[in-house]
């Protein structure tokens, strides 16, 4: 498979605060990946630096093999920003138009509106749209170079529950076509878990995790089976069940955290014990998230303050 | 090159569709033409100039510092701070682009709005002027305009979006009488005309008065226009570069 975007030892550093701090990573053609972090961990600036917006401060970052501060990259990039306010007097349609102009063969602007569902307002002034209809607007300006990599900044911020549904689904069409890539942040971790094969989670300028959802979540340790044990079943028998990490009792409540909950569940009804009101959880990648960035918060939370020690 | 007209074509319509640039580019020039014109009287000569010519060349002046303070600077400042520049940024567009559009806009526009002024003279108070003399006159005029595009952009790189309007709305009527583009200069005392001297407004329009006069071009026009827009263009430049590589947060 080919690299999309490639990071060697990237850092971008403000005067003493290390926005990115030495991220090496590939990422593949054809894949989605999110990146998640909380608030100031640098998903930002690191988006910024792949899009050409800004320097490193040393390391090397490459798109489709070429420096994005150069043209020649951009000629492949879609991008949807966070807060841009759309220029005042021009039209949905020109916007669109002005857009398609930058490109080599861009998508018609019928497709384009159709995709955005914005053919009805294509007369309208843009800045009069509702912030979904202008989020919506925004990805048809992303899209109208028929891009190789779609950058999405809290793409769905503003979008009603329908449109970002339909939004996702289109991602998926358009994901599905050969050797398309797109990079997302979001803050609505739901939608990076049913979209996104591959999750970099950033902390402190860092990429903490990367991996599969799954992975992520296998990581995090959250996964349970959980049911309500009759009289007869006895504590050695739980802990005796394969997969098993922890047992917690509560009453006649037993909770069992595993790396694998099939294979508990599959075990508990093989061995025909007397159990009921089975709850399975394979975790959430909220859980996932929330474990991991305060896991790592406890480990150099002190030593690591976004600054390097001196 | 079409992606360049384009986008000059998308910043024309967004000036023409603005009342702003109506009123002050056009309503305002033209009104105050025709109001002094008449309140002063057609027989008044100011420094060898009959006052129908004289006030026409100062009302294209006035024009044209509206559209390149008005139209640009609050402009310029609104997608500088609301995120237009950075998506533009990571278009394979050339950068240039966002700037000189915007210039090659307002130099057509301001074309247009000397044209109006000098049909405006020419048809309803019957000023009369060599083929020469009316080409000077135009080409001085427009060129001279570069001078407050610079000037708009500056103060689109200086403050953000309310401010700069303010500040550009400040600067306009500043300049414009104390340049003596209004009421002329040889008309107020002394003093003022001591702060004329430092104005691009009054050098600007003072280019086409001298030669309407039969003096010919005075160098010192000319030289205090373009320091002007070098001092101008080199300190938005610097603002624009030192800016671009700001903290994105």
């Amino acid at each position: 498979m080919a690299t999309a975007i490639s990071f060697e030892n990237v850092v971008k550093r403000y005067h003493d605060i290390y926005a990115v701090n030495d991220v090496s990573c590939e990422i593949e053609a054809g894949s989605i990946v999110a990146l998640l972090g909380p608030n100031g961990a640098g998903k930002t600036t690191a988006i910024s630096i792949m899009l050409g917006l800004t320097k490193p401060t040393s390391g090397r970052v490459r798109a489709f093999g070429e420096d994005p501060m150069r043209r020649a990259a951009r000629r492949h990039y879609g991008v949807m920003l966070q807060q841009v306010g759309l220029p005042q007097k021009v039209r949905v349609g020109e916007l669109v138009d002005w857009f398609r102009s930058f490109y080599d063969a861009p998508l018609s602007t019928d497709a384009l509106l159709d995709m955005a569902d914005l053919r009805d307002l294509a007369r309208k002034e843009a800045v009069k749209l509702s912030g979904g209809q202008q989020r919506r607007l925004q990805f048809a300006m992303a899209m109208a170079g028929n891009p190789r990599i779609l950058f999405l900044d809290e793409p769905t911020t503003g979008m009603d529950i329908s449109s970002r549904r339909g939004f996702w689904d289109y991602l998926r069409k358009f994901a599905k076509e050969r050797d398309r890539t797109i990079i997302l942040t979001t803050h609505h971790l739901d939608e990076a878990e049913t979209i996104a094969d591959r999750v970099l989670v950033m902390q402190k300028g860092r990429v903490i995790a990367d991996g599969s959802v799954d992975a992520l979540k296998r990581q995090a340790g959250n996964r349970y089976v959980s049911f309500w044990a009759g009289e007869v079943v006895t504590e050695d028998m739980i802990a005796g069940l394969p997969h098993v990490n922890e047992v917690r009792w509560s009453g006649r409540h037993v909770r069992i955290t595993t790396d694998s909950p099939d294979d508990v569940l599959r075990a508990v009804i093989l061995a025909n014990l007397d159990v009921s009101g089975f709850e399975v959880s394979q975790g959430q990648l909220e859980d996932a998230f929330v474990s991991l960035t305060a896991r790592d918060e406890e480990e150099d939370g002190t030593v690591f303050d976004g600054r390097r020690p001196r | 090159m079409k992606a360049w007209l384009l986008q000059c074509k998308f910043e024309m319509l967004r000036n023409l569709r603005n009342r702003r640039f109506f009123f002050f580019s056009i309503l305002l020039p033209v009104g105050f033409y025709f109001l002094y014109v008449h309140l002063v009287g057609k027989a008044v000569v100011i420094d060898g100039v009959n006052w129908p010519t004289y006030y026409m060349i100062s009302m294209a002046t006035f024009g044209v510092v509206g559209t390149g303070l008005n139209g640009l600077s609050s402009r310029v400042a609104y997608e500088r701070t609301q995120g237009w520049v950075k998506l533009m940024q990571t278009t394979p567009q050339r950068a240039s682009n966002y700037i000189t559009t915007k210039i090659a806009a307002n130099v057509l526009l301001n074309i247009c709005e000397v044209a109006i002024l000098f049909v405006a003279g020419a048809a309803v108070e019957h000023v009369t002027m060599g083929v020469g003399e009316w080409m000077l006159a135009a080409i001085t005029t427009i060129l001279g305009g570069l001078v407050f595009i610079a000037l708009g952009i500056l103060v689109g790189h200086l403050a953000g979006s309310d401010a700069s309007q303010i500040v550009a709305s400040i600067l306009y009527f500043l300049m414009s009488i104390t340049g003596g583009l209004w009421m002329p200069v040889s008309t107020m005392p002394s003093v003022m005309r001591h702060i004329a001297n430092f104005m691009p407004t009054y050098h600007l329009a003072h280019i086409a008065w001298n030669v309407l006069a039969g003096k010919g071009i005075a160098v010192t026009d000319i030289w205090v226009l373009l320091v002007y827009l070098v001092v101008f263009t080199g300190l938005a430049v610097y603002l624009a570069n030192r800016r671009s590589d700001a903290r994105v947060a």
